[in-house]
């Protein structure tokens, strides 16, 4: 059963790309490059909610002091910094396509750039501390202290500067601003790599929780 | 109430003078971090110049200057503590909260006796043309609360890691770069680029309430027993 | 196809795409979506072993 819904998930992203290529319309300057937008946006958005998945989990880790919730912070982090990667990646490219250069630190490829900094140092703060329970504190501290200022960063900031890329397609009212069907490509396409993602965190906390059994014994 | 607050405080000041007692009789504290701050601005002096650079690099060069200087020595308050052991007699002392207090008092009057120094040398070598006085000094103070809140906490969790020095910049960087994108806001404006200091002020203001906010709420799970 | 510098990535594409047929713009919108689909097969494969494997390790 749960096989032929792995599968299941294959053909839908698989008809996710047939779509991209065959049902949707291309946008008018960027024609073929327009493809990239059905990876970027699911893998950004992906990218922002492995994070609050991670700080939810810190949380629930300081006020429970459980490191199963540590062990599913940790995952969610690495998770992220994967999608934040391949985000930035993206969208730089898309950018390029777009506006002309890869990067100009307007305010959403500044918060991108901004979150890949923290993972990575979430990352870091995991492999410098050496006792389990420790480790999960600090981290979980770190989760929380970063938790708290970025939203500052891709929500307010936009706000108050101003920038000089209007940015329609990335924010959730872009709505208006793409075409029905490249929408629903979209939304199509990060239904399948939300999956995905949640089958890769279904793996890595299988792997986890076996280590922390082992360490019991 | 009052009785309990004015103990927190009490206890707070004296991990304060007792860093400062310290700090007075060893001096290699404030020593090295203005000597850092000293050859930085004088690297940007000497490339940059009074002329060289326009009034948003000047803004922008300034806090990479005290950004600098705050990563390079603010994290010793409890690096020190571990180092040489003192930590577990200190956790008999004073909770957490008041140590972190304390020690936030101390660096931030580390860097306001840095900046002292620091900061007319670089409106004298720079030569920023500075419209307005009292938002250079409202942006500098905001912007100082908020990176010692930021500086002393994670200090504490860095103390208790391997690698400390890197692994403190790269931690705290993050977290800093919107305080840092709004100090160099009102700095501009303090410049006369830009024409509203009050939007960067207010940010620099909520920014400081939320990272003190997380701080208090985050010091006893991270400095504990 | 107006002759004008060619700034953005996608101008690029777009002038060495107009100098194709449309025949072959769509034959290489083909190859890019097999090569993507066999990408994500290849992943899916992987996922799948590695899936046995932490069932494995979860059962011993």
């Amino acid at each position: 059963m749960r096989t032929l819904l792995k599968v299941g998930l294959l053909v839908w992203l698989l008809a996710c790309i047939a779509a991209g290529t065959l049902y949707a319309p291309l946008a008018r300057r960027l024609f073929e490059m327009t493809r990239i937008i059905y990876f970027h946006l699911p893998v950004a958005w992906i990218t922002v909610i492995a994070f609050a998945l991670s700080a939810w989990w810190s949380a629930v880790y300081l006020r429970r002091r459980d490191l199963v919730a540590d062990a599913k912070a940790a995952i969610w982090a690495e998770l992220g910094l994967v999608a934040c990667v391949l985000a930035t990646v993206t969208g730089a490219v898309f950018a390029k396509g777009m506006w002309g250069s890869y990067w100009n630190w307007d305010p959403r490829e500044t918060s991108i750039f901004l979150l890949l900094l923290v993972y990575a140092a979430y990352v870091t703060l995991r492999t410098a501390i050496d006792d389990d329970e420790r480790r999960a504190s600090l981290s979980a501290a770190y989760s929380l202290i970063a938790v708290v200022t970025v939203p500052f960063l891709i929500f307010v900031v936009p706000r108050i500067y101003f920038s000089l890329h209007p940015d329609p397609l990335i924010n959730s009212q872009g709505k208006r601003f793409m075409e029905a069907r490249m929408f629903e490509v979209v939304m199509a396409s990060f239904a399948g790599y939300l999956a995905v993602f949640w089958w890769m965190y279904r793996i890595h906390l299988r792997m986890a929780l076996a280590r922390l059994s082992a360490r019991e014994d | 109430m009052g009785r309990v607050s004015r103990g927190l405080l009490s206890r707070a000041l004296e991990v304060a003078r007792k860093d400062w007692r310290s700090e007075r009789r060893a001096q290699s504290g404030l020593a090295s971090i203005g000597l850092f701050a000293l050859v930085t601005l004088a690297v940007l002096s000497f490339s940059v110049g009074p002329f060289g650079a326009g009034a948003d690099l000047q803004a922008a060069l300034l806090w990479v200057l005290l950004l600098f200087t705050g990563l390079s020595g603010l994290a010793r308050v409890y690096i020190r503590e571990v180092d040489s052991h003192t930590a577990a007699h200190l956790k008999l002392l004073a909770g957490p909260l008041e140590v972190l207090v304390g020690k936030s008092l101390f660096n931030l009057w580390l860097l306001v006796l840095v900046e002292l120094f620091v900061v007319p040398l670089y409106l004298v070598l720079m030569a920023p043309r500075v419209r307005d006085f009292r938002v250079l000094l409202a942006t500098l103070a905001l912007a100082d609360v908020g990176l010692v809140a930021v500086s002393t906490l994670l200090a504490a969790v860095v103390a208790q890691a391997r690698t400390r020095g890197a692994l403190f910049s790269g931690l705290a960087i993050p977290i800093l770069i919107p305080l840092l994108l709004a100090a160099i806001g009102g700095t501009k404006a303090a410049l006369g680029v830009t024409p509203d200091a009050r939007t960067h002020l207010v940010m620099l203001a909520s920014l400081d309430a939320v990272l003190l906010g997380v701080s208090v709420f985050l010091i006893e799970p991270v400095w504990n027993e | 196809m107006k002759d004008s510098v060619a700034v953005t990535l996608a101008d690029t594409i777009n002038v060495s795409m107009a100098q194709r047929s449309l025949d072959q713009r769509i034959q290489a919108d083909y190859v890019v979506m097999a090569a993507s689909m066999l990408v994500w097969v290849g992943i899916f494969f992987y996922l799948m072993r590695l899936d046995r494997k932490s069932k494995e390790l979860r059962k011993s």
